[in-house]
This record gives C-alpha cells, structure tokens and sequence, in this order.
C-alpha cells in the first residue's frame, strides 16, 4: 500500500537530493580565488547607515565603523534618520564632523533612505550598513580586494550573529554558519540571491546605473541582488570580512523578521520569475532559481509531513494510553527495551529505504556543517551539541511553521508592510 | 553572457537517480530477507506443530493422570515461540508493504498453527483443570473500533500472561476455510466480536469490561482480579 504521505516524502527526498549533490559538487569544483591584491591605490569608500529607531544599538555600529582599518580620509560616513521617534536623533548629532554627513527625513522606508545617501555619496564603493550590526577592524579591508574583478558589482560580507546565548539566537548563530557557507559555494556560480543589509559593498557606478535601491520593496536587499543578477552584474561572497547582527531574541521577533523575509521572498520571486529556467541568465536562472521555488513549494510538505510522523503518533500513543485508563504497568519489563527483541523482532517492522535516507541525510548535513565551521572560522565545542540538535530538528520545523504563515498572510492581503 | 554547464547538470542528475535506486534498492532487498526469514520461522514452526500433533496423540494414548504435566509442559513450550510471531505477523500486515502470494500462503498456515494450538488449549483445560481463559478476536480490517479492542487485549494479554490465550481472527481473510466455518459456528455479523470461551459478545468491550468477564472464568481468585472481586463483595 502507497500512501500519499510517501509518495510526498520520496518527492521531497529525490528534491533535496539533486540539491545537496549539485552543491557539493560546485563545493568541489576548482575555486576562482579572489584576486588578492594589496590595496595599492586605497579608493573612497561611503558608508551609508539608514536608521529608524535604532538608539539601542546604533552607537556601537557608527563605533565599530569608525574603528575600521582604512585611511580616515578615504572613509565618509552618511547616516539617514529615517523618521525615528526615539533617541536616534540625538545620539547621531553627537557624531557629526567632516567625516560624518547627517541627515534627517520623514520616514520613508529602508530602501528609500539608502538611496537618499546614494545621492550624495562621492565614494567610489558604497558599503551599506544596518544600524543594528557592527564590523571588525579589518572587514572592509579583506573584503574590497573582491572589487579589482571590474565585473564584479557587490560583495557580501561573511554576516554572523552577534553575541548568541539562548537558544533561538543559537539556531540563527548556527544558520547563518551554514547560510554564509552555501553563499560561499554559490558565489562560486554566481548564484547569490541576497546581498545582506549588514555592511554588503557595491560599486557604485554600478548601482547607479541600475538604478539605485528599490523603494517598493520590504526586501531591499533581496530585491537589489535579483536585479543585479537580471543585469548580469557578479556578486561575489567574502570569506573573510565578519560583520556581526543583533538576531531576534525570541519566537515573536523572529516570526515578525522573518514573515517579512519570506513575504520579501515569495514577492521577489515573482517579480523576476521570467529568470526561472532562463539559460541565459546561467546557473542562477537554471539552479538557484529551481532550487528557491522547490524549497518554497516543500516547506509547508515539510510541516505535513512532520504532522504526519510526529503528531499524529503522539496523539494516538495517548489514545493508546486512555483506551487502558493509563495503567502502564504491565509494559515496564525489561524484555521490551533489550537488544535481543529488536534482533529477533524490531527489524522487521523496520522501514530500512527510510531509515537509508534519514541517516544519509543526517550524516551529510553533519559534514557540511563541520566544513561550514571550518570555512567561516567559527568554533564549536560540545556544549553546542544541545543547540545543534535543537537547530537541526525543531529550528527547521519551527520556520517551516513560519513559512506557511508568512504565505497565507500573503494571501489575505497583507503583504506590502515592512513589518 | 553566462556559460552553463550542461554535463554538470546531468552528472548531478544521474547521481541523484544511483542514490535514490540504492535506498530502494536497499529497502527491497531486506524486504525479501523479511520474508525469507518469516517463511523460515514459518518452516520451524510446521514442525513445532507436527511434533505437537505427535505430542497430541501420544497424550491420547496416556492416562488423565499422566496426561496433565506432559500437556502444560507443551503448552508452555508453544505458547513462549508462537506468541511472539503471532504479534509480529500481525503488526507486518499492518504495515502492509507485502502483499502477495508468499504472504498469503505464510498468513494461512499461521492461522492453521493458532488453530491448532487452541484445540490443544481446550485439550489441556479439559483434563488438566488449568487456570485458562481462551477468547476468539473476530475482527475486519475495515472496522473502526478493532484497533481500540486490539490495544485493550494486548493490553489484558500482558497482565494475564499464559493464563489468557487470545487468538485473533481476520474475519475477512476468505482465502482460509476455517475462518468462514468459525464466522458460521459464532454467528459473527459484527466487528469487533469477542468469543470469551464460548460466550458471544458482538461490539467493542472496554477495558473494566473485559477484565470483569475474564475474572468471572477463572475458578480459583487471581491476584489480578482482586480489585474486581472487592467491588463486587462491596
């Protein structure tokens, strides 16, 4: 007997199947290393930092910026309050001088205030930054060599989470390892769909030239990537340049950041869905794109399925259980639990094509994980082994949840908000 | 313009396919280990079963007196290998990823075996006095309520041990005769239907239930009956 929920898991399994194989095969395949020529002749940098209600970290950012390795001369910094109602306002005038241009407008949005910077940036690379994330001394440093590649248009910075201590920011700590990792990989094929809000940098004849940041969009970032990308501008990943993010510390900020993520997604998605299966934008049209849809069409499978295999045992377990009025006692014998019964009996009720997948599965992702640890440098010791289990199992469970919220508010109606 | 990689695309494709073969692959194959190994246990038990019939005709042959040790010592011995693979027939059926003529073949000489065994439990309460209570499970595989009644006899089964001997009947299963002569002899139009020694109850029987009956057939007090019998004194 073929149940639909098998036939849904060996989709989904044949899916992530051809996926991981194409990644692991572009993780293999010979790297164009990034020209890593000294910075010779240093070129003006602007940093733009758009700002709305941000006075509990902003401090720290404007800080971590203007302890930035680099000539002070070649470094402008334009902050944009953009509307704040808070103290922003009062923290950022402190700052001004001849390095640091401030500017104040009514609250228009993200992409807005990047491009008012835009505006009047005289840098030759502009590097946008989040008023919530922070860099190291030497991130602009390790990243601009990536620029010398005339065909290159942005680089992302290697973006991690900032300070993670309880269990959610964990999970992001630990996504975001494997996230900068597949970017790593993707770069490879420029295939990169994302240019983070946290200090990403790009040439800004380049970003002129297609028009600035689009103001429409509650995803500037994911929507500035896909038209680069439709452009056939490169996007390349920095290995090296840490930039750190203030990641949402519980389950309600974390839907509310991502439910704009996902909606930004979907909507993106759509707006350059011509790309999808297009050779003639290469990989990004003929894999990433594929890939993007594939994983957005099986998350809510995946919360089905989790349903089906967990749930729904669980519930008849307790049915079990009422069915003989909870008296548990007659199953408490040691034969149950030994090895000998599952030798001579538990295996045939084994499904073993499954348990081949589950565990090919789990080995791979433990591969990739350590290499992304590796790859992005970050440490890992055994007390991370709870957070890890957690990330692998219910962190997932968790964001597909939020997926299959993030669509059916998009499907009320409710899309357009930035949060 | 970009440049794509046709032969990576299908390198990955036909990578794909070799891994996703192998898992079923691997999966079909244990699945034929299963059944060897279920018409192996199959094997061994046709002759605990000849033996028995030939234990059977030998207690024939034997005074009531002689008869009775000799009779609790097979029963003893059948009920320790033919439980466990009982269950575990019953939960592979569930399963279902089987379904053909091996199985069917292996199910019919299962329910034989099991038949076999309860005329001999008639045989050992008969002339041995045994504390033991015998129960026919009629069910279908369509009914609602069996899978409740199965837990409460599996349930009942592990309080009781070898002195409740509990053989299920798949009422539907026509490609066994016995089962359509035994659906006649107890009348069975509903499912589930518990045959308690011969008492006929048709519909589902919760757990306080069924214990009261079962309690109700013993002749000497049981241990697992006390909360019962108090409530009845009081």
């Amino acid at each position: 007997m073929i149940h639909i929920t098998d036939i849904l898991f060996w989709f989904i399994y044949a899916i992530s199947l051809y996926t991981t194989i194409f990644i692991i095969m572009t993780l293999i395949e010979k790297k164009t290393a990034p020209k890593k020529e000294p910075l010779a002749n240093p070129s003006k940098v602007t940093v733009i930092i758009p700002a709305h209600n941000e006075e509990k970290t902003i401090k720290g950012t404007i800080n971590s910026i203007l302890a930035l390795d680099y000539p002070k001369k070649l470094l402008d910094i334009i902050i944009i309050n953009d509307g704040s109602t808070d103290n922003t306002h009062k923290i950022i005038e402190k700052y001004k001088d001849s390095q640091i241009t401030i500017i104040n407008q009514k609250n228009k949005g993200k992409g807005s205030a990047l491009n008012t910077g835009l505006k009047i940036a005289k840098g030759k690379y502009v590097a946008c930054l989040d008023a919530d994330s922070f860099v190291e001394k030497d991130t602009l440093k390790l990243m601009l060599p990536h620029l010398n590649d005339p065909e290159v248009s942005a680089v992302c910075p290697l973006m991690k989470v900032k300070n993670p201590k309880n269990l959610i920011e964990k999970s992001q700590w630990l996504e975001y390892i494997l996230y900068a990792f597949i970017k790593m990989i993707m770069a490879k094929i420029h295939c990169i769909n994302v240019t983070p809000g946290p200090f990403t940098i790009y040439r800004k004849k380049d970003i002129d030239s297609i028009g600035g940041f689009d103001e429409t969009s509650i995803v500037e970032d994911q929507e500035i990537a896909y038209r680069l990308q439709s452009r056939h501008h490169k996007i390349a990943q920095s290995q090296q340049g840490n930039v750190y993010t203030v990641a949402p510390k519980t389950l309600k900020d974390l839907y509310i950041q991502r439910k704009r993520w996902y909606k930004g997604t979907i909507l993106t998605f759509c707006q350059y869905r011509h790309m999808l299966l297009n050779k003639s934008y290469g990989d990004f049209g003929m894999f990433q794109l594929p890939a993007l849809a594939a994983g957005m069409l099986t998350l809510p499978l995946v919360v089905l399925l989790f349903l089906n295999y967990t749930i729904i045992p669980l519930y008849k377990k307790l049915h079990h259980l009422y069915i003989i009025n909870f008296d548990i006692t007659p199953y408490l014998t040691f034969e149950r639990f030994s090895l000998h019964t599952f030798l001579t009996t538990s295996w045939l009720t084994t499904d073993f094509s499954k348990l081949f997948i589950v565990t090919l599965l789990l080995l791979t992702s433990a591969a990739l994980m350590i290499k992304a640890h590796i790859d992005t440098r970050e440490k890992m010791g055994i007390k991370d082994i709870i957070p890890l289990i957690f990330f692998f199992i219910i962190y997932y469970i968790i964001l597909s949840f939020m997926w299959v919220g993030s669509i059916i508010e998009l499907a009320r109606g409710k899309g357009n908000k930035w949060s | 313009m970009r440049t794509l990689k046709k032969d990576k695309y299908i390198a990955v494709a036909i990578l794909t396919v070799i891994i996703f073969t192998l898992g079923l692959l691997m999966g079909l194959v244990i699945n034929e280990y299963k059944i060897k190994y279920m018409e192996q246990l199959a094997k061994e038990q046709e002759v605990e079963f000849s033996s028995l019939q030939f234990q059977y005709l030998y207690l024939d042959s034997l005074e009531d007196y002689e008869r009775c040790p000799v009779v609790s010592k097979t029963l003893e011995n059948n009920l320790i290998t033919l439980a466990p693979v009982l269950e575990e027939i019953q939960r592979y059926e569930r399963e279902g990823d089987l379904n053909d003529a091996a199985y069917i073949t292996l199910k019919r000489k299962y329910i034989l075996a099991n038949l076999r065994y309860w005329l001999l439990a008639q045989v050992s309460k008969e002339s041995c006095k045994n504390e033991i209570v015998t129960i026919f499970y009629f069910y279908s595989q369509e009914c609602k309520n069996c899978h409740n009644q199965g837990i409460t006899l599996t349930h009942l089964k592990q309080i009781f041990k070898d002195r409740l001997l509990i053989f299920p009947i798949d009422s539907g299963f026509d490609k066994e005769p016995m089962i359509s002569i035994l659906n006649t002899k107890y009348n069975i139009t509903e499912f589930p239907t518990l045959v308690i020694e011969e008492n006929i109850h048709p519909g589902f029987m919760s757990k306080d239930e069924l214990l009261e009956q079962i309690c109700s057939l013993y002749t000497t007090p049981q241990p697992e009956c006390e909360p019962i019998t108090a409530a009845q004194a009081r």
